[in-house]
Formats: structure tokens, C-alpha cells, sequence
């Protein structure tokens, strides 16, 4: 019979053995596609589709859009394509891969696992009128797990309960990977993939089966009253004069890594500024804030004061991403016009 | 704050071992309990600060009660002020928690046209309230109250019983913390704390969450109005039937775990409920510091036993209807009280007057008895569980509804069949956690129980401090989705 240890003796072994299967957990071998079916935006799913569109789609991507929900559904890829097309004479694959919610860290990681897959020649990350500072729910269900390890701790609101978190989601997808229980599909099946060129502007398929139309319109009163909530809690909300650096390090952090990445590729880099229902044009303080210098696809102005054009006072309805993916691609075909490949389909 | 919550886990419990051990290796001994206090206090405020300038008033109230109650006042005073007490504390448990459904009902009934504004229940009041009725009645009856605030105001709120029981006896406590601000924690307690505790976690995480999460949904369609089939009707009631089992089960074992770990033994609250062969061994084995606590301060003052059988019997029913109410404001309670108050006045006449029936205790006669008993249960848990009456029926009719006729084909889970095969099979076969860690809430007997339980006693050997570690990880693997305890509720 194994001698009992003393008080002290006992909770240091099981300090040391906790520790070492937290240990354990973390290197557990795992499928990561399994991985990006876990998540979900609460209604909707999107990152399978995007591993499937990098992992198991032959087509390249010439452009990849990066984003939040706004561009989600607000940037049509086969319009952009069809549009782009008209006005080059050039063919070229878009692959809108922006997931709903902010945070710059989920932005580095689609973009990070893009880069190593499909390289896309241009790479368009959404710029809103006020940037988050709060990094992405969805990071710790998606990111590597060297990522969450060697996220930015200071001023990371997420930090330690993704780390906290990490464990408990290696021994799941542990089990899933061991058991083959994925949470969509254990295996990619070409049947079930809906194709290179899904598009949510028109159309957003929720996780209960139901399909909701995005050709709807908000009455401007309820518009003008979010639109004016909005500004109002917005005011104020920058630090002071002295804090202004460390305001933005984690938004910046992640976009010098996506710079970075980009560049070891020899890709490029570009921005696209989506707005609000009624937020002003490109306030030229977030290239400073945020440190960018590749050039920004402005897409404020008229779309933002139209209120025929818009779901909530966040997101474009369908009327909206029509108009706004056409001024996208325009502006696209002026700076870059020679992606892809010549000819049209 | 969840225990089974990562903000628990690795924020409250940790800062708050390390600033009770801290203050204790600096001799500060008396700090360190008025640190638990402050510790308490901050665990309820995290739910509420409101709620927590309830919960001070009602222990500073119930504290100056208390101390008259206990005092050399003439006793008519003294009776005065308890009775005033004990009025206090079910007028608030009435404001916060049954005002709003006995304003409904009286509204219903005499067809006025008010709207009840509904009140957000304080956390534990239900808990709470009835340990100070409790204190009060005691003090009353001994002349002896707490003289020192803090340690009344910890007995009250000490947080591994706070919010969920067990409900805790002041001279249960009292030598305890008088102890603890003068002597040595007994270090001996330390190891069981740890491992009681985990045992309780990986029930809670492990085996109650997951079974809520796939039992839910129905549940929800239940109360939604959709019909429900068969499969999903029995999957639903005896998912909840294990649930609620390893829910009340874990945050038992957690409580007592955590009281170890700082020192201090709570009564044991939970005992293999459904290895009970009839429903009076079935409530002196599921939460058994309220069972005892009806019989005390409802049961008895009822008249108990003192005016003949018919009369015990009609106390019986009462107090055990009083239990369910307890629970609740809704008419499911009201109705699943009234099953269990049946049952038990059943089971009560039937040994007065058919012993016979009693006397059957071999085993198969033995397992009848269980197996009806766990089939009454479950059907009262239905009621227990379900949103509203509708909901409760739907899921009884969907119980008996043959396959043909459903308009819903519900598939179970294999994984979470599996999970509840394994949930039962603990349930009604192992030895529960407390009979392993040879755990007696007895504060003159020596902690762990030496032998003789005809279990093999958990030891803190390595391997055990493997297994902790083992619970551990599993409970926060999956902490980072936390559920509430189905307990907390009342």
C-alpha cells in the first residue's frame, strides 16, 4: 500500500501533476479542421467554409478580404469579381474570409493561416470610424496554440482566460480528432462544400437551418436613433494625450504581424474603410493609431447617409453591399488592376 | 461567482487561501477569520453590492435579535423578539420570493387587473433566512447567542455554504471559528479538502453540465409548446433526474472541500439519494440539513407527533408540501412538493399500518422498492424541471406516446446515453465521494474516518494526488463555459 504523503507532500504532487498534464493537454494532437468547425458567431458559422476554402479548394484567391461582419456582409466576392472583370478585362478570384466581431487578433489568424496556403496576391483588411480595443472572442477557438501562448498580455483584456482556456480546448479537440466527432463533418466532403465564391451579402444562413434575406430595410427613425446612440458613446472614449500609445498596441501589434507575414510572401497589403450608418469619412487619425501605410479603398460618403441601404445601423442590407462591393471593385481595378489572370470567364 | 468558474478557480480561491494562510504564518489568527468574513463578503458581491447590503442588513438584524433573544431579558421580551425575527426573515423570503407569484395567483382569482413586478431573487436568501430562523429559535430556546459579530456574520456568509447550503447549525459552527482565531488549522484537512473538492468539480463539470447541455434544448421545445416525442420525453426526464443529481452532488462535495481546505468541517448534505429503497430514506439522504431543518422548525412546531397518527400524518404532508414551496414561486413546485408530501404520508401510513410491506428487505423486493421509488421521483422531477405546468405535461404525454404518433424524430446522442449509463451506474452503485474520502461531519471524531465504512478509504498518496490532478484539469478543461448550480436557483 503506497504511503501516504504529508499535507504539504500532497498538495505539491498534485500541484505538479496538474501542472504536467496542463502540459500535456496543450500538445495533444489534434485535427485543425476540426478546429475551425468549433466556431461560431452565436447565430451563424463561417470559419469551416473559410479552412475549406484554403485547405481543400484548388482555386487560388487573388484577393482576400479580412474583416468584421460588416464586410462579411457588405462585400459581395462575386460581384467585386464580376465588376473587376468589366473594368480589367482580368479574371480574379475573391474570397471574402471575414468573420463577425471585432478584434485584430482574429484578423492575424485568418490571415496567418491564408498566407500559408493560398499566399493571396492582395490581402484587404477592414478599417472601421472606431477601432476596437478588445480582441476577438473567437481567437482562442481558432488561433495556434503558440498564438494564444505568445498573444500580447498587456492590454489584453482576453489574455489569461484564453489561456486558462487553452487546455480544456486541446483536450476536446483531442477527443474529437481521437473519436472523429467533429462538430460539422469529420471529413471535407466536396457535396457539402457550398463553393469558392459563398456570398452573405444577399443572404445569411443561420446555425437552426433558417435562411434570413438581407434585402430588408430599417426605418430611419430606428436608424437616426441607433446612429446617434452610437456617437454618443463613442465621444469620449479616447484616452488621454499620454496613454494615446498604448491605446491601439494591440490592433497595431496584430496588423504589423499580418504586415509582416504579408511581406515574407512578397504579397501585398491594402485597407478597406467601411462606416457606420452616418459615421463621418475616414477619420485620418486611425492611420496614425494604427500605423498604416499601404493604401486605403474609402468607401464612406453617400452609402453612409442613405438610410435605404442599410440592415442596422452597423451593417449594409443587400441594396447596400451591391453598391458598396461595385465601388470596392472600381477602386480596386484603379489601384491594382493587373491581379489575376487576363481573360474573363 | 460559479465554483466551478474560471474567475473561482484561479482568481477568488487561490488570493483567498493565500491571504488566510499568509495571515495565519504571520500569527495574525483572528485576522485571518475576519479576512474569511471580508472574503465572503466580496464573494456575494460579485453577483450584487445591492444584494449584498441586503444580505449585511439581514445578519446585522438577525445578529441584535439574536443577542436579545439569548439575553437575561424577562422571557415574554425575549420570546417577543424572536417571534419578531422569525417574522422578519419569512416577511423577506416572502417579499423577494413569493410575492410576485401570490400576487398573480390573487390577481387570477379575483380578476383584478395589476401587473407584479417581478423581483430579482438575492442570491442564497433562501438559504440564509432560514439558517438565522433557525439561530434565532435556537438562541431563544438556549439563552445563548453569539457574542461576536464577525463570527455570526461568518456563519451566515461563509462563502462554501452561502449561496446553496448546506444549511449550517450556529453551534455547529461556533466552536469551529472561536477555533480557528486561536489555534492551528489541522493541516490533515487540507489533503481531503483538495480532493473532496475536485471529486465535486468533475461531477459538476463533467457529468451535470454536459447532460444539461444535451437535456436544454428539449426541455426548452418542451416549454415552447412543441410536441415532444418519446425519445426525447424519456431523454429529457432522465437526464434531468442524473443532472440534478451530480449538480446538487458536486456543489455539496465543493462546499465541503472548500470548507476543509480553510479549516472548517460542514455537515454532510448529500448521500447516494437514489440507493434509497423507500422516499423516507430517500429524504434523509437528498439535502438532509433542510430535511432536518423542516423537521425542526416546521415539522415539530406543527405539533409533530402529538396528537395522535393522524395528526403526524397531516404534519408530515404539510411540512414536506412547505419543503417544495420552498424551492419555488410556480405551481410546479407547489405540485412536485405535493408528490413528495404524498408519497411520504403514504410511505408513513404504510408502516403504521401495513408494517408488512415495510419488512419486505430482501433483495428483490429490495429492488422493486427502488425502482418504483426512482420511477416516482423522476415523474416529480418532471415537474420540478419544467417551465410551467404545459411544459411538465407535455413532456409526462410524450413519455407514453407511441413512436407511430410522433410528429418529431428526436435521435439521443449515443456519447450523452453513454455519459448518463455512466452517471446512473455511479448514482445507485459506487460508493459516493464522502464514503471514500471516509469524511464525518462529527466534530468529535477524528477526520478521516478510520475504517470500518466497508470502503476502500482514499489516502493522500501519490496516486491520489494523481487522480486530484486528473479532476482538476478535466473541471478546468471545460470551466471556461461555467454553469450556474441548479441550487443556486433557490
Amino acid at each position: 500500500m503506497e504511503k501516504p504523503l504529508s499535507p504539504a507532500g500532497f498538495v505539491f504532487a498534485a500541484a505538479i501533476f496538474t501542472l504536467a498534464l496542463l502540459g500535456v493537454s496543450i500538445v495533444a494532437p489534434q485535427n485543425p479542421y476540426y478546429r475551425w468547425q468549433e466556431h461560431t458567431s452565436g447565430t451563424t458559422r463561417k470559419a469551416d467554409w473559410i479552412y475549406e476554402r484554403l485547405h481543400f479548394d484548388a482555386a487560388p484567391i487573388d484577393v482576400a478580404l479580412i474583416g468584421t461582419s460588416r464586410s462579411a456582409g457588405g462585400l459581395s466576392g462575386p460581384d467585386i469579381e464580376a465588376a473587376y472583370c468589366k473594368a480589367t478585362g482580368r479574371r480574379i478570384h475573391v474570397a471574402n474570409l471575414s468573420i463577425p466581431e471585432t478584434g485584430r487578433n482574429m484578423h492575424y489568424v485568418i490571415a496567418k493561416e491564408a498566407m500559408r496556403t493560398k499566399a493571396p496576391a492582395l490581402t484587404v483588411i477592414e478599417l472601421n470610424e472606431i477601432e476596437t480595443r478588445k480582441p476577438h472572442n473567437g481567437f482562442v477557438v481558432l488561433a495556434d496554440t503558440s498564438d494564444v501562448i505568445s498573444a500580447p498580455a498587456f492590454i489584453n483584456l482576453n489574455y489569461f482566460s484564453d489561456l486558462a482556456r487553452l487546455p480544456g480546448r486541446q483536450a476536446l479537440l483531442w477527443f474529437e480528432t481521437l473519436t472523429g466527432r467533429a462538430a460539422v463533418r469529420p471529413r471535407f466532403d466536396p457535396s457539402a462544400y457550398p463553393g469558392h465564391d459563398i456570398d452573405r451579402t444577399r443572404e445569411l444562413p443561420l446555425l437552426d437551418g433558417r435562411i434570413v434575406s438581407r434585402f430588408t430595410r430599417t426605418p430611419q427613425s430606428e436608424l437616426d436613433a441607433a446612429a446617434d446612440i452610437r456617437r454618443k458613446s463613442a465621444s469620449g472614449l479616447r484616452l488621454p494625450p499620454l496613454l494615446r500609445p498604448i491605446e491601439y498596441r494591440f490592433s497595431r501589434i496584430y496588423l504589423q504581424k499580418i504586415r509582416s507575414l504579408a511581406a515574407e510572401s512578397d504579397k501585398e497589403i491594402a485597407y478597406v474603410y467601411l462606416p457606420a450608418y452616418q459615421a463621418p469619412a475616414m477619420p485620418a487619425q486611425i492611420k496614425t493609431d494604427l500605423d498604416i501605410q499601404a493604401p486605403v479603398i474609402n468607401l464612406g460618403g453617400p452609402i453612409a447617409n442613405d438610410p435605404e441601404k442599410w440592415l442596422d445601423a452597423t451593417h449594409v442590407n443587400a441594396w447596400g453591399a451591391i453598391e458598396q462591393s461595385a465601388r470596392f471593385a472600381d477602386a480596386l481595378a484603379k489601384s491594382h488592376p493587373a491581379l489575376g489572370e487576363a481573360g474573363c470567364d | 461567482m460559479v465554483f466551478s468558474s474560471y474567475a473561482f478557480l484561479l482568481v477568488f480561491l487561490p488570493l483567498t487561501l493565500l491571504g488566510f494562510y499568509a495571515l495565519r504564518a504571520a500569527d495574525r489568527r483572528r485576522a485571518s477569520v475576519t479576512f474569511l468574513l471580508l472574503a465572503s463578503f466580496a464573494f456575494y458581491a460579485v453577483w450584487s453590492v445591492q444584494h449584498l447590503a441586503l444580505l449585511v442588513a439581514s445578519v446585522a438584524g438577525n445578529y441584535a435579535l439574536g443577542r436579545y433573544a439569548a439575553s437575561s431579558a424577562p422571557d415574554g421580551a425575549r420570546r417577543v423578539a424572536m417571534i419578531a425575527g422569525v417574522a422578519g426573515n419569512l416577511g423577506l423570503i416572502f417579499c423577494f420570493k413569493y410575492l410576485d407569484f401570490a400576487g398573480s395567483n390573487l390577481a387570477l382569482l379575483i380578476g383584478a387587473d395589476w401587473t407584479m413586478q417581478h423581483i430579482i431573487l438575492p442570491l442564497g436568501i433562501s438559504f440564509f433566512t432560514f439558517q438565522q430562523i433557525a439561530y434565532l429559535v435556537d438562541s431563544y430556546k438556549t439563552r445563548d447567542g453569539e457574542k461576536s459579530f464577525r463570527d455570526y456574520a461568518l456563519f451566515v456568509t461563509f462563502f462554501p455554504q452561502l449561496i446553496a447550503g448546506p444549511i449550517v447549525h450556529h453551534r455547529y459552527t461556533r466552536p469551529q471559528f472561536a477555533k480557528l482565531a486561536e489555534a492551528r488549522v489541522n493541516a490533515d484537512y487540507i489533503p481531503f479538502g483538495v480532493m473532496i473538492f475536485a471529486m465535486g468539480l468533475a461531477k459538476k463539470t463533467l457529468i451535470a453540465d454536459p447532460i444539461a447541455r444535451a437535456i436544454d434544448p428539449l426541455w426548452a421545445s418542451a416549454a415552447a409548446g412543441d410536441p415532444v416525442a418519446a425519445a426525447a420525453a424519456w431523454t429529457a426526464m432522465v437526464g434531468y433526474t442524473l443532472q440534478i443529481y451530480f449538480d446538487f452532488s458536486g456543489y455539496c462535495d465543493m462546499a465541503i472541500g472548500l470548507g476543509l481546505m480553510l479549516g472548517v468541517r460542514l455537515p454532510q448534505n448529500f448521500n447516494s439519494p437514489y440507493r434509497a429503497k423507500s422516499i423516507i430514506e430517500f429524504w434523509r439522504r437528498w439535502h438532509m440539513t433542510l430535511s432536518a431543518f423542516l423537521r425542526d422548525y416546521v415539522y415539530i412546531p406543527l405539533g409533530g407527533n402529538r396528537g395522535g397518527e393522524t395528526f403526524r400524518l397531516r404534519n408530515i404532508f404539510l411540512t414536506m408540501l412547505i419543503g417544495g414551496i420552498w424551492h419555488g414561486a410556480a405551481w410546479t413546485f407547489v405540485i412536485w412538493g405535493a408528490i413528495h408530501a404524498s408519497l411520504i404520508t403514504a410511505n408513513h401510513a404504510a408502516r403504521l399500518w401495513a408494517p408488512q410491506l415495510d419488512r419486505m428487505t430482501g433483495p428483490i423486493a429490495g429492488a422493486i422498492k427502488q425502482t418504483a421509488l426512482i420511477a416516482a421521483i423522476m415523474i416529480a422531477w418532471v415537474y420540478f424541471r419544467a417551465n410551467g405546468l404545459e411544459a411538465a405535461h407535455a413532456v409526462l404525454f410524450g413519455l407514453v406516446t407511441p413512436a407511430a404518433l410522433a410528429t418529431d424524430t428526436y435521435a439521443p446522442d449515443p456519447y450523452v446515453l453513454m455519459l448518463m449509463a455512466f452517471a446512473a451506474g455511479l448514482a445507485l452503485f459506487a460508493p459516493n465521494s464522502l464514503e471514500v474520502a471516509g469524511y464525518v461531519e462529527a466534530l468529535d471524531e477524528p477526520l478521516p474516518r478510520q475504517g470500518a465504512s466497508g470502503v476502500r478509504l482514499l489516502r493522500p498518496t501519490p496516486m491520489a494526488a494523481a487522480a486530484t490532478a486528473i479532476m482538476l484539469v478535466a473541471g478546468l478543461a471545460v470551466a471556461w463555459r461555467p454553469a450556474v448550480f441548479i441550487y443556486f436557483n433557490f
